[in-house]
């Protein structure tokens, strides 16, 4: 019915819709979830992998590098992480521009990007692709944890139309509306990181949608301020870090199968 | 078209008088003794003339001359300054102490001071008083007495290494002791040689070989050291007691 | 005057026995006039390079910035610090795309690379204005007082010099050389870099 008017982003459809970024927001709707929680001293990412199995090399994220397995969150600049839903290609594109910016801006004005700034740049450079050049837009959703000296921690959304809102606590992805309403539930103003990641941890549990909650399936990433240094800290976990600290909250969930054996 | 020049100006056609030979000289006075030495390279751009033309010079048993520059007029210079040093030999029955010969190349350089000697002099060997001298000149004779001095092309390399090892310049002595004033010959010798092996691994125009005049005081304590050296020849031309041996190596050719 | 000799300035990078040094003076002139004696012209990239830049006063602020930029990126993507060889690569092909208009500034690297063993072995490189790459075994030299700092490294320097002695040779080396040129000196500044530390000392020397 609508067919006409959606195979080039540049046109309205005449009840005045863009088709293509509909379209892209469903395909993000498949992706992943990718949750985030904003704290009084910092932020709080986890997300859901789907590319999984025995056969990933999953070597540089075990020893080396940053940890993460470079499919869902990633560093953007030493103040910001950030967490993606949706096409894994357009997602490596947009992560490589905000790095770029986040450069881009150090070498103009010495400083770490402020973070909204970031999800400007990416946000400015998204909307260009649903007005000009006929080219389709990026399929990604980006959740962007961040800390600057202005406004300290914040946590921002941005989707494939280059809107972008700032949040408290916020869901992309699958089951985005379950998680939605049980962070609307049960956030609070004044919550702190080490209570912030048992909040997301148990959202996490009770949205994903595989049955095994471990670093199989799981990205997390925390963002807090180091103390003595008073720089922003990144820290995105490692698979046996992940381990360790569903451990230590309890949410330590096996097979169903395991736990029937168990019991 | 390439090669066409524009015919619009005038180009002057000119003789530049001038050519720079390369090479490197240097002179260090001890207590009782003067060592001056000087590489045997000549060279013109990147082309090597010879790899042996001397450029220090027996004047006295009492004083060597290195000039170096444009070897043409060093050349001819010295044989200039030979000349005056003859007829003051006549005139006054003895030779021209050392700070004579100082002053009188000071005289015969200003001499030329509107068309110059493109040299840089270096006259070493024994005062009155019996100790080591030194004096370093300009092209147009501005000179003066010191205790050790490089020149040529590669004096920049070479001055600051003498600066360190011979003035001892930016160190200092252990608690309650002192620097010497003067260094033994022993000291001096291999500080020559590795100032020319240094300056031959990182200029062009040093190298090929090595030329040290040692001139000795009378009873100068250096004497016995100096005999039990290889390839040491002796060139004292009378019996005054100062005695001056000529030590060559060879440097890298390349 | 030639642009290099503006601020004039100098860098001098050795080789010991599992360290490198790092040296230069701190002044910054213009022309004859000195204006700062406090002139950083090293900079880190990583715990275990180190950059110097000598040369023109702007570009010694533009390319430390333009390096960090790169490095940062490179950093970031790899998941891993850059190691010597690779950012001196970096510093040559970041020179060579100015090849028509360069940066005055000869730089001069110095740090300790990985090997496959897991260890770590000196390293010293430096290029020309237009990213002419050396990798030379002993030392390199870079500025004002190029020549003089040959002549005097190409005289104290040996092989194999323990860290405590090698701070010794490079400071007596650059201070010397400093000396005998009008555009260096009025301070000096030496870092020893080893596997696991950085000594940094600043040097009491000529302050004319």
């Amino acid at each position: 019915m609508a067919r006409r008017y959606d195979s080039r982003t540049t046109i309205f459809s005449p009840e005045g819709r863009l088709y293509q970024i509909e379209y892209a927001m469903e395909a993000i709707s498949h992706a992943g979830t990718v949750l985030g929680v904003l704290a009084k001293d910092g932020v709080v990412l986890a997300a859901e992998k789907k590319v999984t199995g025995k056969l990933l090399d999953l070597s540089s994220a075990k020893d080396g590098g940053y940890g993460g397995s470079g499919e869902k969150i990633y560093l953007l600049n030493s103040n910001v992480i950030g967490g993606v839903a949706g096409l894994t290609a357009d997602a490596n594109s947009l992560v490589n521009y905000a790095r770029t910016a986040a450069q881009r801006h150090l070498l103009q004005y010495n400083e770490d990007i402020p973070v909204e700034l970031l999800a400007q740049r990416l946000c400015d450079m998204k909307q260009g692709y649903t007005q000009f050049g006929g080219l389709r837009p990026f399929g990604v959703s980006l959740l962007y944890a961040g800390y600057d000296p202005h406004y300290q921690f914040q946590l921002y959304h941005s989707d494939p139309s280059g809107n972008y809102s700032g949040w408290k606590a916020t869901c992309i992805g699958a089951n985005n509306g379950t998680a939605q309403s049980l962070l609307k539930q049960e956030y609070k103003d004044d919550i702190l990181v080490k209570d912030a990641i048992g909040l997301v941890l148990r959202t996490m549990s009770k949205t994903m949608d595989s049955t095994t909650l471990n670093s199989e399936k799981l990205e997390f990433a925390v963002l807090t301020l180091d103390p003595e240094t008073k720089r922003p800290n990144a820290k995105i976990y490692r698979p046996a870090e992940i381990d360790a600290l569903l451990l230590s909250e309890g949410l330590t969930k096996q097979d169903d199968d395991t736990e029937m054996k168990a019991t | 078209m390439p090669g066409m020049v524009s015919m619009t100006q005038p180009i002057q056609q000119s003789f530049n008088p001038y050519t720079e030979n390369g090479g490197t000289i240097l002179a260090i006075a001890g207590a009782d003794f003067t060592v001056i030495a000087g590489d045997t390279r000549q060279s013109e751009g990147y082309s090597i003339q010879t790899r042996y033309a001397p450029k220090v010079f027996r004047l006295t048993d009492k004083a060597v001359l290195a000039v170096n520059g444009f070897a043409a007029d060093g050349n001819m210079f010295v044989k200039k300054v030979r000349q005056r040093l003859e007829w003051y030999r006549h005139a006054h029955a003895k030779d021209m102490p050392i700070r004579a010969i100082a002053r009188l190349i000071q005289t015969m350089l200003y001499a030329r001071r509107f068309f110059p000697y493109y040299v840089y002099n270096i006259l070493g060997g024994i005062e009155e008083d019996g100790t080591g001298a030194v004096y370093s000149f300009d092209p147009v004779g501005s000179y003066e007495r010191e205790a050790c001095r490089a020149a040529g092309a590669a004096q920049s390399l070479v001055q600051p290494f003498l600066d360190n090892q011979i003035y001892f310049k930016n160190q200092t002595p252990a608690a309650g002791t002192a620097f010497p004033k003067h260094l033994p010959l022993s000291t001096v010798l291999p500080l020559v040689i590795d100032s020319f092996t240094s300056a031959t691994e990182r200029h062009i125009e040093v190298g090929d070989g090595l030329e040290i005049y040692v001139v000795l005081a009378r009873n100068s304590t250096a004497l016995a050291g100096l005999q039990s050296l290889r390839g040491v020849q002796e060139v004292t031309g009378t019996n005054d007691g100062e005695r001056v041996f000529v030590i060559r190596r060879d440097l890298k050719k390349d | 005057m030639s642009i290099m000799d503006h601020n004039g300035g100098s860098v001098i990078a050795m080789v010991g026995k599992d360290c490198v040094a790092i040296a230069s003076d701190l002044r910054l002139g213009d022309r004859a006039l000195s204006i700062s004696s406090n002139f950083q012209r090293i900079f880190p990239i990583t715990d275990r390079i180190y950059v110097g830049l000598p040369g023109l006063g702007t570009d010694v602020a533009t390319l430390r910035e333009r390096f960090r930029f790169r490095v940062n990126m490179y950093t970031i993507k790899e998941e891993r610090e850059i190691e010597p060889e690779t950012f001196a690569h970096l510093v040559s092909s970041t020179l060579y795309e100015h090849r028509f208009g360069p940066y005055f500034i000869e730089p001069v690297m110095a740090g300790m690379s990985k090997t496959p063993s897991g260890g770590y072995k000196p390293f010293i490189a430096a290029t020309d204005l237009i990213g002419c790459l050396n990798f030379a075994k002993d030392f390199v030299v870079a500025g004002t007082a190029s020549s003089k700092l040959y002549g005097v490294a190409e005289g104290l320097w040996e092989p194999d010099l323990e860290p405590e002695d090698l701070f010794e040779t490079i400071s007596q080396t650059l201070l010397n050389a400093a000396d005998r040129d009008a555009f260096s000196g009025w301070g000096a500044i030496v870092h020893i870099i080893t596997k696991d530390k950085i000594i940094t000392r600043t040097l009491k020397g000529r302050m004319d």
